[in-house]
């Protein structure tokens, strides 16, 4: 597939999320809808390639830091993998150690980096918003560790990061209302905050 | 596991009724992707709840339906046992329907509920399991639809 552009992007997010709040039967039985499902077990149909990803880059992280295939199918429109870098000698409560997360795209051959904080054994487990791609650092080596193999595995490119916060008119995806996605909400996750 | 759901069982606030309550046993989750036994968090799990409304007043029944997808291993809380998961749900469930029933005027959409619901319980199951989503239905393949016919009664 050749670069897709921003109207490339927005209107393969509108075939795969129907327009307006549908519910029960409307909502399962839209075109959207199927098209969204038959994208997921297509691709779940090959997850152990994702899963056997999962397990190289994990073969290469640092001692104690782990790496886990968190994909929730239908839940995100992307496969999902977990890096927690966590210090060698276990997180302390209330200290919070960054978590890499990796989206690869179900509907378009794209994947998408970002950065997390989170804290063991406090009511608050994320703390802040998701925060781009770190560049720096050992966060920035893990980073680039975890696109290596995905584009490796995919052949996926990294999502160009101007068209993130476009709004995709008129779709419902998941619980956002008609107006509210984005690209990436629509194409990758819009729950990014919310991981295990 | 009942007890803990009974917090719920029957309230009064601001002069409306819900009695109702879904139990642990309808949340059958079944494995979506399957959990390595590396010690990382993963997996995947999701049941269909299509959940019984009715207004006590008029005795209009509304079908909301909800998808409720976990981890099976969280990084702060190791495995989710399943009755863990189900305990979870469950409350969460109740303590959402009780909190968008109780306030629900007179004539209001019933339809929205639904909507406003799946978010509001995917706050509160997520503070209990970290990365859980609660979603519209979708008809996954291998994944239960469980009715809840008893419905939750609410008096506008």
């Amino acid at each position: 597939m050749s670069e897709l552009d921003r109207d490339g992007f927005l209107r393969i997010a509108s075939t795969f999320y129907a327009a307006g709040m549908l519910e029960g039967e409307a909502y399962r039985e839209a075109p959207e809808t199927k098209r969204f499902m038959d994208a997921w077990e297509r691709t779940l149909s090959k997850h152990e390639n994702w899963k056997k990803m999962v397990k190289r880059i994990k073969s290469e992280l640092p001692p104690g830091m782990g790496a886990g295939d968190t994909t929730g199918p239908g839940a995100m429109a992307a496969q999902r993998c977990c890096v927690y870098l966590e210090p060698p000698a276990g997180p302390r409560p209330g200290e919070p150690f960054p978590v890499i997360v990796a989206l690869a795209s179900v509907l378009v051959p794209y994947y998408h980096l970002y950065q997390l904080k989170v804290s063991i054994g406090t009511g608050d487990y994320v703390s802040g918003p998701p925060r781009p791609r770190p560049r720096e650092g050992m966060e920035g080596r893990i980073a680039d560790l975890v696109a290596k193999h995905i584009e490796q595995e995919t052949g996926y490119k990294e999502f160009p990061s101007e068209y993130e916060s476009i709004v995709v008119p008129g779709i419902c995806v998941r619980n956002l209302l008609p107006g509210q996605a984005t690209l990436l909400d629509a194409l990758f996750d819009d729950a990014r905050d919310n991981i295990p | 596991m009942r007890t803990l759901l009974l917090v719920v069982a029957l309230a009064l606030a601001c002069s409306r009724l819900v009695v109702g309550l879904i139990t642990p046993e309808h949340f059958q989750f079944a494995e979506v992707v399957h959990l390595d036994d590396d010690g990382d968090p993963g997996g995947w799990q999701a049941v269909c709840i299509l959940a019984t409304m009715r207004n006590g007043n008029t005795g209009q029944d509304m079908i909301c339906d909800f998808q409720v997808e976990l981890p099976l291993r969280t990084r702060e809380q190791g495995i989710i046992t399943q009755e863990l998961a189900r305990t979870a749900a469950a409350t969460a469930a109740n303590k959402t329907a009780y909190q968008l029933l109780s306030q629900l005027e007179a004539g209001e959409m019933l339809g929205m509920i639904c909507q406003r619901f799946r978010p509001m319980m995917q706050a509160w199951l997520g503070t209990a399991i970290r990365g859980a989503r609660v979603m519209k239905c979708d008809q996954k393949k291998g994944v239960p639809t469980v009715r809840f016919d008893e419905p939750t009664l609410y008096y506008p």
